[in-house]
């Protein structure tokens, strides 16, 4: 069950990143929803879309500090803001987190909802 | 369903629909979150394009032919075209590729456009530009010149390469200033060039003195202030030489100050007490000055030397203009070469479709601001107060030009409406006292940036100067040098005939067409000088010509001549000038108004010592003595002198303060200051802030002195402590365009201070802006450096690389390779290869 979710975590972690790349940020809530939709309840679909959405976003942050002064950024960036730079790395990485479990439940309930009506 | 899961619900709906709610609109000030933080897209993205990439290649569908652009280590781009057009198009995508955001931006603030990206906030700031006609002026320059104008041919190619920049650029190549701004880059237009050029001349060229000489007089009368603020400076050492002996006091005595009311004890307190606190406001002032209203403590400098005067035997040339400290910088160097047409190395403007100071081949040249009087008002009669629709003028009720100005809001809202009228002169600007209108030459100039391409084919200074016929404003002093060893230096530009005596000072009528300008100064009156025999030449925004000569009017108020008798100085002392020499010169720490002051304080200080003893004035008089005149950072004694000189001035001012508060309407010159010097009793020297008591001279100095230690006691600690040190109270501050302290690089210890050839006043944050020296000899050299770096990105290594070398005051040599091609592997940084095609 762990290692179904963790490969599960990862697999859905890089089709985040890849989504994000290509899509932009709403990839984040639309996969996530999917994900809800798709997964059954019993394997908590919404923390994997969490915590995969996190690691999408990670991914991508590595490829950025692969490429380039991310720390730099970093620190520039989050002095514009006033903020210290590892809280807005966090928010980077609690914001599709946040996205991706909300709209993870809501595509699971949407799911619970659409069976128990086909049952119905 | 449980109600856990209910719950769980609503948090996930309040989660979703909060996250796509900051997601994608704008919070407070904050930009839309999704977008921002989307680390493929977003803000991280920016980390990806923080270096010059070793290769890429791009397509500029109006190319002629392939263009290949080699960024050499210090990330200049070599572009080398086979025509002109493809030249500009490059150089229109390179610049744009480094600077897309502070172009924008300064295209934006010259349109009177800010509003859009910034609210309200930037509401007065446009309503200003929009007043004085910016846009109004550019869109009739556009029209004017349609198709046929150098000007705007350039500006269309130009815009060419910037858009194909902008179709080509990847997600993580916007700039990082749009993701905080939340806002996306905008198409880039022609005549995008032409606002930013006027821009330039706003900056230079843009004055209010007529009306500020209005409330001047009104206060201490037409004399007093013919005297205090003269159309000629006292100290002549004028750009254009004479075989006069320089420098020259042309110092008269003054008219008395007009009679005051006397004030009694408890006026005097609180006058004194507010006077107190308006001290901080005053350096506020000063530095609101030195942005612009008053060039006198700033400008830029420029010389030359005869082949006879240099070491090598060439002639040598230095360009050391003096702007607005930016990151990223005002400048962006580049060297564009056109095989058998042009090889020009220098700085651009990020939007402007020219090298604007610069060398090629055969031929260097620089500009300093001209500073003369091009901008007049007059009082104008209209049909109605409110909503008018005609003027009166030469008996009879014409017609206003009518425009409506709408400014839009952050998400295109309409969040004012202007409507701004003009008269045949210019626009119409509603003051407190009346309707005026303004006449300008920077309104009227269509041609001044094709001149750019004509100085950079020309190979002798006659051409170079032929050439620069055609550039009208802001007027300049153009320094220029040949391969053959001519130097030359004329001041050119617009400069209007005014009718009467010419002079520029007053507000006139404008209801008579006889107070109208008569046209422009012929371009053989214009203040020139070719290969003087003293075998150098020097500006530093003095006045151009010596009344004694020509006593034509071509300004007023004219800057403080202090970096100018240096340069002057230095030049005249040295027989066999050398590159090195050149360099040290733009941050020679000796300031000439030092050479003034110091004597008179110190003199003063003794006679009254003789007569009264006085523990602190014999400690400030011994301290100031100490004083090497230098301005070096770890100097401790400029700060006492600055402090001493500043209380002196505000205590001898007074009379051009208000009635009821310590405000000054405006301060003269610190030559007039020095002018004063001469006349011990004057009763300018009496204090109207003391009570039975008439002050003299020497009164003021050792009061100003005294204070001056008491101050700096307080606020720098004892002297010899360190906190004295000039690198500790003088920085030069270089702030990033939007005011963000961390892409900023503030409190940069300097050598000099207000008046020095390295000038540093006020709030630091104007000061050289681009220093040069380059070699005539057979083959051209030339070294160079800026405040900042190539690069707009603030995480780019070359965003600000150069200003620690700028501190120092260094510089770099350029390479200027016959064929950028051949420049040596491990000078190239990357190689960009731009490529006709695509949709024609």
């Amino acid at each position: 069950m762990m290692r179904r979710t963790i490969s599960q975590v990862g697999l859905l972690g890089v089709a985040f990143a890849v989504a994000t790349a290509l899509f932009g940020w709403w990839a984040v809530p639309l996969l996530g929803c999917l994900w809800g939709v798709y997964e059954e309840a019993r394997n908590k679909p919404a923390l994997v879309a969490a915590l995969a959405g996190g690691l999408g976003w990670l991914i991508l942050l590595i490829w950025n500090a692969v490429a380039g002064p991310m720390l730099l950024l970093s620190a520039r960036a989050a002095g514009v803001l006033g903020v210290p730079s590892a809280t807005l790395v966090a928010l980077t990485l609690l914001y599709p987190m946040a996205l991706a479990w909300g709209a993870g439940i809501v595509g699971e309930t949407a799911r619970l909802v659409f069976a128990s009506r086909r049952r119905k | 369903m449980t109600s856990i899961r209910v719950v769980r619900l609503l948090l996930a709906l309040i989660l979703v629909g909060g996250g796509i709610f900051v997601g994608s609109s704008r919070v407070n000030q904050l930009p839309p979150l999704g977008p921002f933080l989307d680390p493929a897209n977003g803000i991280w993205s920016v980390a990806r394009a923080a270096e010059i990439p070793s290769n890429a290649g791009a397509v500029v569908s109006s190319l002629g032919d392939s263009v290949e652009v080699l960024y050499d280590r210090r990330g200049v781009p070599h572009i080398r075209a086979r025509s002109v057009d493809d030249a500009v198009r490059a150089l229109g995508f390179v610049v744009a590729r480094d600077r897309l955001f502070q172009m924008e931006l300064q295209a934006r603030a010259a349109a009177g456009r800010l509003t859009e990206w910034f609210g309200e906030r930037a509401l007065e700031a446009d309503r200003q530009q929009r007043a004085v006609g910016m846009s109004w002026s550019a869109r009739r320059d556009m029209e004017a010149g349609g198709r046929n104008s150098e000007t705007e041919r350039f500006g269309r190619l130009y815009a060419d390469g910037v858009n194909a920049w902008l179709a080509s650029m990847e997600s993580k190549d916007i700039p990082i200033e749009y993701r905080f701004l939340g806002v996306s880059p905008e198409q880039w237009e022609p005549i995008n060039s032409i606002l930013i050029f006027k821009r330039m001349g706003y900056t230079l060229s843009y004055s209010t003195h007529d009306r500020r000489r209005q409330r001047i007089a009104a206060r201490i009368g037409r004399a007093a202030t013919a005297a205090l603020f003269p159309v000629n400076c006292p100290i002549q050492e004028p750009i254009q030489p004479n075989e006069r002996d320089a420098p020259r006091f042309d110092f008269e005595p003054f008219p008395p100050p007009p009679e005051r009311e006397r004030r009694t004890t408890n006026e005097v307190v609180a006058i004194r007490h507010e006077a107190d606190n308006a001290a901080m406001p005053l350096v506020g002032e000063y530095a609101g000055h030195a942005a612009g209203l008053r060039s006198g403590e700033l400008g830029s400098n420029n010389w030359a030397v005869s082949p006879s005067r240099s070491a090598t035997g060439h002639a040598l040339l230095s360009g050391d203009p003096h702007l607005g400290l930016t990151l990223p910088s005002i400048w962006y160097e580049v060297h564009l070469q056109v095989p058998g047409e042009v090889d020009v190395y220098g700085v651009t403007i990020p939007g402007i479709p020219a090298v604007i100071i610069g060398f090629n081949r055969d031929v260097a040249w620089s500009f300093t601001n001209t500073g003369s009087d091009v901008l007049d008002y007059y009082w104008e009669t209209l049909d109605s107060d409110r909503s008018p629709t005609r003027y009166f003028f030469d008996g009879e009720w014409r017609e206003l030009e009518r425009r409506v100005e709408p400014f839009l809001g952050l998400d295109g809202e309409t969040i004012a409406v202007d409507t701004l009228y003009s008269t045949h002169r210019g626009p119409v600007i509603f003051a407190d006292d009346g309707p005026m209108s303004m006449r300008w030459t920077v309104l009227e100039d269509e041609g001044s940036i094709g001149a750019f391409f004509g100085a950079a084919r020309s190979q002798s200074v006659e051409q170079f100067e032929r050439a620069m016929e055609s550039y009208h404003a802001p007027a300049q002093n153009m320094i220029v040098a040949d391969r053959s060893g001519n130097i030359a230096i004329r001041s050119t530009g617009l400069f209007p005939i005014r009718p009467g005596d010419g002079d520029g000072t007053a507000i006139l009528d404008g209801s008579r067409s006889e107070n109208d300008w008569q046209g422009y100064w012929g371009l053989d009156e214009y203040p020139h000088s070719v290969n003087p025999s003293q075998g150098y030449l020097a500006s530093a925004n003095q006045q151009p010509i010596d009344p004694e000569s020509e006593g034509r009017y071509l300004g007023v108020d004219w800057p403080t001549p202090w970096r100018a008798l240096r340069i002057n100085e230095l030049l005249r002392a040295d027989s066999t000038v050398t590159v090195d020499e050149m360099i040290g010169y733009h941050t020679d720490p000796r300031n000439e108004k030092a050479e003034v002051f110091v004597p008179a304080f110190l003199e003063a200080a003794e006679r009254l010592l003789v007569e009264t003893p006085d523990s602190v004035l014999s400690e400030a008089a011994r301290l100031l003595a100490e004083w090497d005149l230098l301005y070096t950072k770890d100097n401790e004694r400029a700060i006492l002198f600055e402090t001493a000189l500043e209380r002196l001035s505000m205590l001898t001012w007074d009379e051009l303060s208000g009635a009821s508060s310590g405000r000054r309407v405006a301060t003269p010159s610190q030559t007039i200051l020095a002018a004063l010097l001469q006349y011990p009793a004057s009763p300018w020297w009496d204090n109207g802030m003391t009570v039975d008591i008439v002050e003299t001279r020497d009164d003021l100095l050792t009061e100003s002195l005294s204070y001056a230690l008491q101050e700096v006691r307080e606020r720098w600690g004892p002297p010899d402590a360190g906190g004295w040190r000039w690198s500790r109270v003088r920085h030069s501050n270089i702030w990033h365009l939007l005011g963000f302290p961390a892409l900023s690089a503030p409190e940069l210890p300097v050598q000099g201070g207000s008046g020095n050839l390295n000038p540093s006043s006020g709030s630091g944050t104007h000061g050289a802006s681009w220093r040069m020296v380059v070699e005539m000899g057979g083959e051209v050299q030339a070294w160079v450096t800026y405040p900042g770096g190539q690069s707009g990105n603030p995480v780019s290594s070359l965003y600000q690389d150069r200003v620690s070398q700028w501190v120092d005051g260094t510089l770099d040599r350029v390479l200027f390779p016959e064929n950028p091609q051949r420049l040596a592997e491990n000078d190239v940084l990357g190689v960009l290869t731009l490529e006709p095609g695509g949709d024609q």
